[in-house]
């Protein structure tokens, strides 16, 4: 009797220590699953592909400087996940009147710049007025429409619109809608640049040309409970691979833009986590068709094949194999369409409704359209973005698929800034460059196609296309705006100034120490509440 | 001495002037309009106007070329298309150049004048052979190529190097080592070679001199003869060299810092032509062309000290 | 052969027999005859090279992209699908043009500067070598980059600037072979005799300084090469489709993970072919100068 119970009693005693350690165990586990608990401090530093310019929202024109002003300079509107438009510094979107010429914005209260002044609807007056009079900003052309402002209260901006102006809200959800303190104003005047002072989680301390940012977290801002890092210091790191390497060494905690020979190898890095952006911008072909004496200065067909002929155009469209590009050129990594507006974009089912895009080629039909053009191998002289390898394959995969068809393709590595240059003064007969993308349908159509447009380098001149973005552009009504951009994409389609080829799609990468780093679908890194867990 | 020194200063003088002339003009010879160049993406006339205005490329050339020159003589050097001062860019970056130049002169006069001095000396041995045979793999190597591969030895496969970047010396000394080996290795093998090759000759026409052979006779120990000519050969040659390859060095600079992602001065100015910022390119130009002159000054002034033959004659070979 | 020839005795030229002793110390060193072998057959290969290579430059085959070596192709592709070997072939091209042009630009603007300004000395001398020194304080690749930005990026502008920046160092050695020249007896007799300057020069200090140029030449030759790979990989130079062995290491570098094969073949095949030069220019220096009695 005494043996079986000792016997009980140690299977009990067994069995209450198994229940302990599994409880134990369980216990464990669920601390682990818990939540990761964001710690308040540190230093985030980014890598950035690219070298942001003058920090003055007045004259900035570079992406990343915009990533940059997400964390120092807030805007009077922004986008969420869903690229749709949310106040920021507004307390609500605007009311416009009903004749489209009257905008009244209210804005919240309490807040502060980056120097202790109170934000106000004066300082949003002057900002504006500085954007719209200063000499040589960048953003006067941007909200142009607007003919004077009122500050009435301190909490309410009244817009008075010389026309109707509909993608005035989606220019104050970028650089126009960024509000400027009024004393740094005073005191910097032209060279704000050096120390840039608005509504901001983190301000510039310092700044060393070609290498880094330095941001320290502002004691001003209103929602400092859920800014964690004490700084973020962005590096320019412009050479794709050395990027990656300085990501896979902890050099850098995020990374902008990998360069898609390095997705697979840091997706299968275990402390990286790799993000993606779809996003709204596009990259393609421009052709020339009427820039013979530069943009703005007259158009009239230059004569080339390629702008005589719309068969040849066509002819040159359908012998790319887009899905190939994208394979060869991008290891696959972008998305390949034949239009300017983005598949993520609330504006692309309505307005490309109808038209086909050939995501592979088509040689015999490029092969009779060629023949049909009347021209006998002509030759294109392609401009290249860029001297950078991807550029140069892009160059020389196109220049072997239009040999395929009988066209002859002399590929011309240009850099950036030069080819900018040959573009607007209309040396080129083909140019391969994109746009990074703007909320609003008119911001990556009007200013290529449209005659008055600014970016027009192909010299496309079509008074019935005009007409339509004019009217796009004065109604309000999303239906109205739908109808008239699909018209003007027909007109696109089939006269081709411009052969879209794909959508970039931004890969970034985050240290898996670090947590609330967010990309929307406009690329840019949001980092301002972002913290490390570990 | 000092007549030699004033009309060597003047020279230099003379080459400072004339190169600012032609990077001022060598910059203006860049292709397209400058304002359109610096207005970047956007095409608004108001905005290009502006920036013309900004950047003084509307007045005449003589004009802006005496405002530019003015100003660099007291030490401004305008600012860039970041509205940055080019001055403080430029003083910011040199430091990083210069200690991967000077480091990769050290190595190099390390590793050409001990194997220079051990290959006369063994002339003809194995030792001699070895050491001819990497002078001559190092001068026909494309020192980029090597930097391709080291990056891929050491920093991809083995991953004991950083494979680009660089770290202060003031915040981390160690980290500032491990970035600058790599480069270092890739800049000094080249002139390593050279120098090899130079103290090599030089020593052999010296050790062949019938004073030396007087002296060996005499009963001097073979160190302090090999000693002797050892310092005064290796200090001629590498005075000499340095200022031959000068050139070199700087251009190989510019590289490595474009392979090793450093952010130095030859760097800056590879982007600064890049992205057509004329202020900066100026600056920058002239500072490479004003150094090298005075290090070449250094250079002349050094070798006729070593050296009185040249200061009778006149002027260097 | 005929065995019963009579052994004759002439008399032989001077000059024949100088080229006959060089030719012999040539052929003793064993180096210089690689060096010349190697070069050769780089030489050869870039001449022929439409008839040699498997492949045209640009022939493109997008379903095989980064393969590795196989019979069809014995390097292996790249990332556009092109065949690597004879990338490497059409390649040689661009580097022994850029060093062999680049270095005739620079003599032919060397040469005449230098033997100018050592012969004749005085100011012209001084503006010589103020002009030599304001060449010198533009470093090559600044010049290249400059050019290029200003011409547009091409294999001419590339030759070019390195013809222009390897000219200083040889107006240096012309200028003081001249000087040099000018103090021999044969000259000064010259002189003597009344004979004009052109003659002069032409008959006693530019043959006399041939030596010394073609052994300048041949280290002039592999550091123009290697230039012209660096101005290739700053895209400065050759442009795409183009082979040239420096275009071909730019694009590997982005491959340097996935296929460091890719960056591997054209730095040998630089590295080959300037190491020949080399061997070839100091087996030159060797034999012709008199002095090394090695």
């Amino acid at each position: 009797m005494r043996g079986s119970f000792r016997r009980f009693a140690l299977l009990a005693l067994g069995l209450v220590l198994a229940g302990a350690l599994t409880a134990a165990v369980a216990a464990a586990r669920g601390t682990k699953t818990a939540a990761p608990q964001i710690k308040n401090g540190g230093t985030l530093t980014i890598g950035l592909a690219e070298e942001p310019d003058a920090l003055d929202p007045t004259l900035a024109r570079t992406f990343v400087g915009r990533m940059v002003f997400l964390a120092t300079c807030e805007k009077l509107y922004d986008l969420d996940s869903h690229l749709n438009i949310v106040p920021q510094l507004a307390a609500a979107l605007p009311q416009v009147s009903k004749d489209k010429l009257t905008y009244t914005i209210k804005l919240r209260s309490g807040l502060k710049f980056n120097d202790g002044t109170a934000f106000d609807a004066a300082a949003v007056k002057s900002t504006l007025e500085r954007y719209l009079t200063f000499k040589g900003s960048v953003r006067a052309s941007e909200i142009s429409p607007i003919k004077s402002v009122d500050a009435p209260n301190a909490t309410t901006v009244i817009l008075h619109l010389s026309a109707p102006y509909s993608p005035l809200t989606a220019q104050l959800a970028d650089r126009a809608g960024m509000i400027l303190s009024p004393k740094a104003i005073a005191s910097e005047g032209s060279s704000f640049a050096t120390n840039p002072i608005c509504v901001g989680a983190f301000t510039v301390k310092d700044r060393v040309a070609g290498d880094h940012i330095t941001l320290v977290k502002s004691p001003y801002y209103y929602d400092k409970a859920k800014v964690h890092l004490a700084s973020i210091v962005f590096k320019i790191m412009t050479d794709p691979s050395s990027r990656t390497q300085a990501m896979r060494a902890g050099d850098i905690q995020v990374e902008d833009r990998i360069q898609s020979t390095d997705v697979p190898t840091l997706q299968k890095d275990n402390t990286v986590s790799v993000l993606k952006a779809v996003t709204i911008g596009y990259q393609g072909l421009t052709l020339n068709i009427g820039n013979k004496k530069g943009v703005g200065k007259g158009y009239a067909n230059v004569g080339t094949p390629l702008a005589k002929s719309q068969y040849l155009r066509t002819a040159f469209d359908v012998a790319l194999d887009r899905t190939t590009i994208n394979k060869v050129v991008f290891g696959g990594l972008n998305l390949p369409d034949c239009y300017p507006i983005a598949p993520v974009s609330p504006w692309y089912k309505p307005t490309t409704a109808g038209l086909q895009c050939n995501l592979h080629a088509n040689d015999a039909l490029a092969k009779s359209l060629v023949k049909a053009s009347g021209f006998d191998n002509p030759t294109v002289h392609l401009m290249l973005g860029g001297t950078d390898p991807v550029n140069a394959r892009l160059g020389q995969v196109i220049q072997s698929m239009e040999k395929a068809v009988g066209i002859n393709v002399t590929v011309q590595p240009t850099e950036f800034t030069t080819s900018l240059n040959s573009a607007t003064a209309g040396s080129f007969d083909a140019y391969a460059v994109g746009w990074s993308g703007r909320v609003d349908p008119d911001g990556n159509i009007f200013g290529f196609v449209a005659t008055p447009g600014t970016l027009n380098y192909a010299g496309y001149s079509n008074s019935k296309l005009d007409y339509i973005l004019n009217g796009a552009r004065k109604s309000v009504t999303t239906k109205a705006r739908d109808t008239l951009y699909r018209a003007a994409m027909q007109i696109i389609h089939r006269d081709r100034p411009l052969i879209y080829l794909y959508h970039p799609i931004y890969y970034y990468a985050v240290s898996k120490k670090v947590t609330g780093v967010q990309i929307f679908g406009d690329g840019l890194i949001r980092a301002q509440f972002a913290g490390y867990t570990q | 001495m000092g007549g030699f020194l004033l009309r060597k200063a003047g020279a230099a003088l003379i080459v400072v002037v004339c190169s600012s002339m032609i990077v001022f003009a060598g910059v203006r010879a860049l292709p397209g309009d400058p304002a359109i160049a610096l207005s970047g993406e956007n095409n608004d006339p108001a905005v290009i106007a502006a920036v013309r205005q900004k950047y003084g490329l509307d007045k005449p050339l003589p004009e802006q070329y005496v405002k530019w020159i003015w100003h660099a003589v007291q030490g401004d050097l305008g600012v860039d298309s970041r509205d940055l001062s080019v001055a403080h860019t430029i003083v910011t970056r040199i430091p990083i150049t210069l200690e991967l130049a000077g480091l990769s002169v050290l190595l190099g006069i390390l590793i050409g004048i001990t194997s220079g001095v051990i290959a006369a000396v063994r002339r003809g041995k194995p030792s001699d052979h070895a050491a001819t045979t990497f002078a001559l793999v190092g001068l026909s190597l494309p020192h980029f190529w090597l930097g391709l591969m080291m990056i891929i030895l050491f920093a991809v496969d083995l991953g004991w190097l950083p494979s680009s970047g660089y770290v202060s010396f003031g915040s981390s000394p160690v980290q500032n080592l491990e970035h600058m080996v790599m480069p270092v290795v890739v800049l000094g093998t080249g002139l390593s070679a050279v120098l090899m090759r130079q103290m090599r000759s030089s020593m052999l026409s010296s050790l062949g001199a019938d004073y030396v052979r007087t002296a060996r006779a005499k009963g001097l120990s073979e160190v302090s003869v090999i000693g002797k000519h050892a310092l005064r050969n290796s200090l001629i040659t590498v005075t000499t060299v340095i200022g031959l390859q000068l050139g070199a060095l700087i251009s190989g600079a510019v590289i490595t810092e474009q392979i090793f992602v450093i952010p130095g001065f030859g760097r800056l100015t590879l982007e600064a032509i890049q992205q057509r910022d004329y202020t900066l390119l100026q600056g920058v130009v002239l500072v490479t062309a004003t150094g090298y002159v005075v290090v070449n000054l250094l250079v002349d002034v050094a070798y006729s000290l070593l050296n009185p033959r040249i200061r009778v004659t006149g002027s260097a070979p | 052969m005929s065995f019963a020839d009579p052994p004759v005795t002439v008399a032989i030229d001077p000059r024949a027999r100088r080229r006959r002793l060089l030719r012999r110390r040539f052929l003793r060193r064993p180096l210089a005859i690689v060096g010349l072998v190697v070069a050769t057959v780089f030489i050869v290969t870039a001449t022929l090279a439409p008839w040699i290579a498997p492949y045209s430059a640009g022939a493109s085959d997008f379903n095989a992209t980064l393969a590795h070596s196989s019979a069809k192709h014995l390097l292996g592709t790249d990332e556009l699908g092109r065949d690597v070997l004879s990338r490497i072939i059409w390649g040689a091209r661009a580097s022994i043009e850029a060093g062999v042009l680049a270095t005739m630009l620079a003599m032919a603007i060397a040469v005449p500067l230098g033997v100018v300004a050592g012969y004749y000395r005085g100011w012209l001398d001084t503006v010589i070598a103020r002009m030599t020194d304001v060449l010198l304080a533009f470093p090559f690749l600044i010049v290249a980059v400059g050019l290029a930005a200003i011409l547009g990026p091409s294999l001419t502008n590339a030759t070019i600037a390195l013809g222009v920046g390897a000219a200083p160092g040889l107006i240096r050695v012309a200028r003081g072979e001249a000087l040099a020249l000018r103090e021999e007896d044969y000259v000064r007799a010259a002189v003597a005799n009344g004979a004009s300057d052109l003659r002069i020069l032409s008959r006693h200090v530019l043959p006399n300084m041939f030596s010394t140029l073609i052994v300048q030449a041949s280290v002039a030759i592999p550091s123009a090469i290697i230039g012209e790979a660096v101005l290739s990989f700053l895209g400065l130079g050759v442009q795409p489709p183009t082979p040239s062995w420096g275009v071909m290491l730019a694009d590997a570098q982005s491959y340097l993970s996935q296929a460091p094969r890719l960056a591997i073949y054209p730095g040998i095949a630089i590295f080959l072919c300037s190491l020949s030069f080399n061997l070839l220019g100091d087996g030159l220096r060797d034999v012709l100068d008199p002095r090394t009695t090695r």
